[in-house]
């Protein structure tokens, strides 16, 4: 049924009229039912290597130390565990997260030892990152941000060059934000960037993102709501790997780092990791015990209640306070 | 090229572009709106006049033109006049191709009697510049104005009753087509409902015979227009051209065009709102406003003065039936969009231009009849809009005519309109009256002026829409204007809706129809 959202104005095209339908920096916003008859965009990368100059670089590391690091420990209760190991890398490395929240790529850079920030790019999903030219410009010179084609088309070479180039690559395999907080199926972009350039995988487990800035919100819940950074031990690709392998012991090693964070290192190495666990609270918690889990996946588990458990307040981690 | 389809409108959705008369505007349209789009326009043919050499070549049914010529034969042309195509297309009009193509056969053949005639039917004269802008300076200089000249509705001793149909209907057409040996009709189909027995069964006929059609019973019974086979006004016409294609040979050329009935730089207003580059934006904006600024007199020049881009997507010849299946096909390809189901109300955005006021005013009888007449017909099926439902339309509506072109409109509207709007009942009462008035018979023999009784069929043409629908409104349109037709005019779509509450409820179901460029709606 139709329903009227607002008042119409005078006959016309008025600047209010056009301001609604204006494409600010070219990004099209297309209605949902009119994608299917959308023409196909021709292929164009942004460049994105001026971000990368000693200049930008320069300004990056202060935006991301002075302004961005204060933000997200002001807005959140952050904890990182593992990162103290990151140092020992000899060479660049790609670093594999679960995604549920736009919080999750600045919170994993704030995550990282500023040696290694430095020289970090996090690859963005150029139909949405690289869109429009105001955000492709900001978020490739807060975050370092590259391109990636997530709908098919040409694989960019940017991420190859910049791994041969020395500079680490961090990827969200699933491709898209949870849309419930479960971790999805990952794609194997990184398993073969780590194959073809001989490069550790790092799995990072993020917790906590998904209760605290959901998809739909643009700004974290207030409270300082919990979220954990929980960085693995390197997977070295190994000879004979191939890209289903790799990518499966990267899941793994992913939802373990969660199933640690919600219980204990030692709970979650000797129960089977589950590769749809949720982000938030993995599968061997809340949902433990309920049809398809754990190790069938979570498909079968109704919406709401892998929603609930991602959001499910974390314990605080830090010492309980006397007044309590 | 990408085919039509119906959008519903959700947060993303842009404000939509709604014609309105002389100017358009943007509309926000409430979420869940369903919004029609026409297919995207078919390229045309790479090579118009091989396609015209192939038609007249090999013809559907029929041998080729050059086979039915012979010297010393009566040899008449006839052609649809400037009501289509709408807008104007740009030069060389394919009619002009195809009379020189037709003409060139006939000279080499050796034909010498040879008349070219307008079929305007009860439509208004045709000036020499428009003639010569359809038919082309060669045509027009060879033949203007002894042997190419408007067909007369009203001169008797030009007029030839040919007989009655099985339903009684007289057939009565221009004399010197129906003597000649060969009458070869050269016709533009714009939409579904052009065409086939059309064109020759209206195009060259009297009020006598027309009267059978063109009258409020056959049109309320004409569901669509856009449908052949279930329209009783074509029915009635295809008994007719049946009998005149036993009595004289007719060798029909119909061209379809595509869906570019406005030039490149007006490109916004064929492209999908969300498609829009900056520079449509800014063009949607600066002409708008443009519009707003000019002179009455000026803006109506300039919508006047457009041109369209229509390119030619089909030629077919020879019998008019075998042909029209074939334009048809052409036409549906163009402009047939599947939609499920119908809705509580329809909106439709009337632009300026309808076929009776090229190079004129669009006044509130060619509004209603280019709403409820043409817009409310253009599906197959069923209505878009439920039965008892409601239709909002954008347009002005200004109390404005033409006193050149609509004579007799200015008093059908002051006099007939103010007595009933009911078609039977002014049907029943008045329309003797104006048929046979020798002052507008007079005006549509020797000046520019439609004929006494078009007011009529124009009210007619709205018949069906009128008997269907619940609620009628104008979004924009002058308040004493709409009262005289019986209809209700708002300020805004919301203040329309709030009206149309009492018909349709407070929540109903919506389709917008976004045309032009033109869609035929296949309501399943």
């Amino acid at each position: 049924m139709a329903r009227l959202s607002g008042s119409t104005g005078p006959g016309g095209v008025g600047l209010r009229d056009v301001a609604q339908g204006w494409r600010w920096g070219g990004r099209t916003l297309v209605p949902g039912s009119a994608e299917p008859h959308r023409v196909p965009s021709p292929p164009r990368e942004f460049t994105t290597s001026w971000a990368r100059t000693p200049a930008a670089r320069a300004t990056r590391s202060a935006a991301q130390a002075y302004a961005l690091a204060p933000l997200m420990r002001s807005q959140l209760s952050m904890s990182v565990y593992g990162a103290e190991a990151l140092t020992e890398l000899p060479g660049p490395a790609v670093f594999v997260a679960n995604h549920s929240s736009h919080l999750d790529a600045p919170l994993l850079l704030c995550a990282l030892p500023p040696s290694l920030r430095e020289r970090t790019a996090v690859t963005a999903a150029a139909d949405y990152f690289f869109g429009s030219m105001w955000r492709a410009v900001s978020t490739a010179l807060v975050f370092g941000t590259v391109p990636i084609e997530r709908r098919g088309g040409a694989p960019s070479t940017t991420p190859v060059d910049l791994l041969a180039d020395g500079w680490n690559l961090v990827i969200f395999p699933e491709g898209t934000r949870s849309a419930d907080g479960m971790v999805g199926r990952f794609r194997f972009g990184a398993a073969q960037l780590a194959l073809t350039q001989g490069v550790p995988i790092i799995p990072v487990g993020i917790r906590g993102s998904y209760a605290a800035m959901p998809r739909g919100r643009s700004w974290p819940k207030p409270g300082r709501p919990p979220v954990t950074i929980r960085f693995g031990r390197p997977l070295q690709p190994r000879p004979g790997d191939d890209l289903r392998e790799l990518t499966g012991r990267t899941s793994d090693a992913v939802s373990r780092l969660l199933d640690e964070d919600a219980t204990t290192w030692w709970d979650s190495v000797r129960r089977p990791a589950d590769t749809s666990g949720a982000a938030g609270t993995p599968l061997s918690g809340t949902l433990e015990g309920l049809p398809g889990t754990p190790g069938t996946g979570a498909a079968g588990i109704a919406r709401w209640r892998r929603v609930w458990a991602a959001t499910e307040p974390a314990e605080p981690s830090g010492p309980r306070s006397p007044w309590d | 090229m990408r085919p039509g389809f119906v959008l519903d409108v959700d947060e993303r959705t842009p404000p939509l572009l709604v014609h309105q008369g002389e100017g358009f505007r943007l509309e926000k349209f409430p979420l869940g709106t369903r919004v029609v789009y026409p297919p995207e326009s078919l390229p045309g043919l790479p090579d118009v006049d091989g396609a015209i050499d192939h038609a007249l070549e090999s013809p559907e049914n029929s041998e080729p033109l050059r086979a039915l010529m012979r010297p010393g034969m009566k040899l008449t042309i006839a052609f649809d006049d400037l009501s289509i195509p709408l807008p104007q297309m740009r030069r060389p009009d394919v009619r002009q191709r195809i009379i020189e193509k037709v003409l060139t056969i006939a000279a080499d053949v050796g034909v010498d009697d040879v008349k070219i005639i307008v079929a305007n039917a009860l439509h208004r004269r045709m000036t020499g510049a428009e003639i010569e802008r359809i038919v082309g300076e060669r045509v027009f200089r060879s033949f203007w104005p002894n042997d190419l000249y408007n067909h007369d509705a009203e001169d008797r001793d030009n007029l030839l009753h040919m007989g009655l149909t099985e339903a009684g209907e007289d057939v009565e057409i221009n004399r010197r087509a129906a003597e000649s040996d060969l009458i070869v009709y050269v016709n533009v189909n714009l939409v579904a409902m052009d065409g086939g027995h059309k064109s020759v069964a209206i195009g060259l006929a009297s009020y006598n015979s027309l009267r059978h059609h063109h009258n409020s019973h056959t049109m309320v019974h004409s569901r669509s227009f856009m449908d052949h086979t279930k329209s009783a006004m074509h029915s009635s016409t295809w008994r007719m051209g049946r009998l005149l294609a036993d009595q004289v040979k007719i060798f029909t050329v119909e061209t379809t065009l595509n869906n570019s009935p406005f030039p490149e730089k007006y490109a916004f207003l064929t492209k999908r709102e969300w498609e829009w580059s900056l520079k449509d934006q800014a063009s949607a904006y600066g002409m708008s406003r443009a519009v707003a600024a000019m002179p009455k007199q000026a803006r109506r020049k300039l919508f006047q003065s457009v041109v369209a881009d229509y390119a030619v997507t089909g030629v077919h010849a020879g019998e008019t039936e075998a042909v029209h299946v074939k334009t048809l096909e052409n036409v549906h390809r163009q402009q047939l969009v599947e939609v499920q189901g119908q809705s509580d109300v329809l909106v439709v955005g009337l632009p300026y231009l309808s076929p009776y006021n090229v190079n004129s005013v669009l006044n509130p009888i060619l509004a209603m009849c280019l709403g409820l007449g043409y817009f409310f017909n253009m599906y197959r099926g069923r209505p878009l809009v439920r039965k008892g439902g409601a239709m909002i339309l954008y347009h002005p509506v200004t109390w404005e005519f033409s006193q050149l072109h609509h004579p007799s409109y200015v008093d059908f509207f002051e006099e007939v309109l103010a007595e009933s709007t009911d078609p039977a009942t002014i049907e029943a009462t008045f329309e003797k009256q104006y048929a046979t008035d020798p002052w507008y018979t007079h005006l549509y023999r020797t000046s520019h002026a439609y004929h006494g009784v078009h007011p009529f069929y124009m009210w007619y043409w709205g018949s069906h829409g009128l008997d269907h629908l619940g609620d009628v409104i104008w979004v924009g349109g002058d308040r004493r204007t709409c009262a005289r037709m019986g209809f209700r005019s708002a300020s805004t779509l919301a203040d329309a809706l709030e009206m149309a509450s009492g018909t349709v409820g407070t929540s109903p179901s919506m389709t917008y129809l976004h045309s032009p460029p033109h869609a035929i709606a296949d309501v399943r």
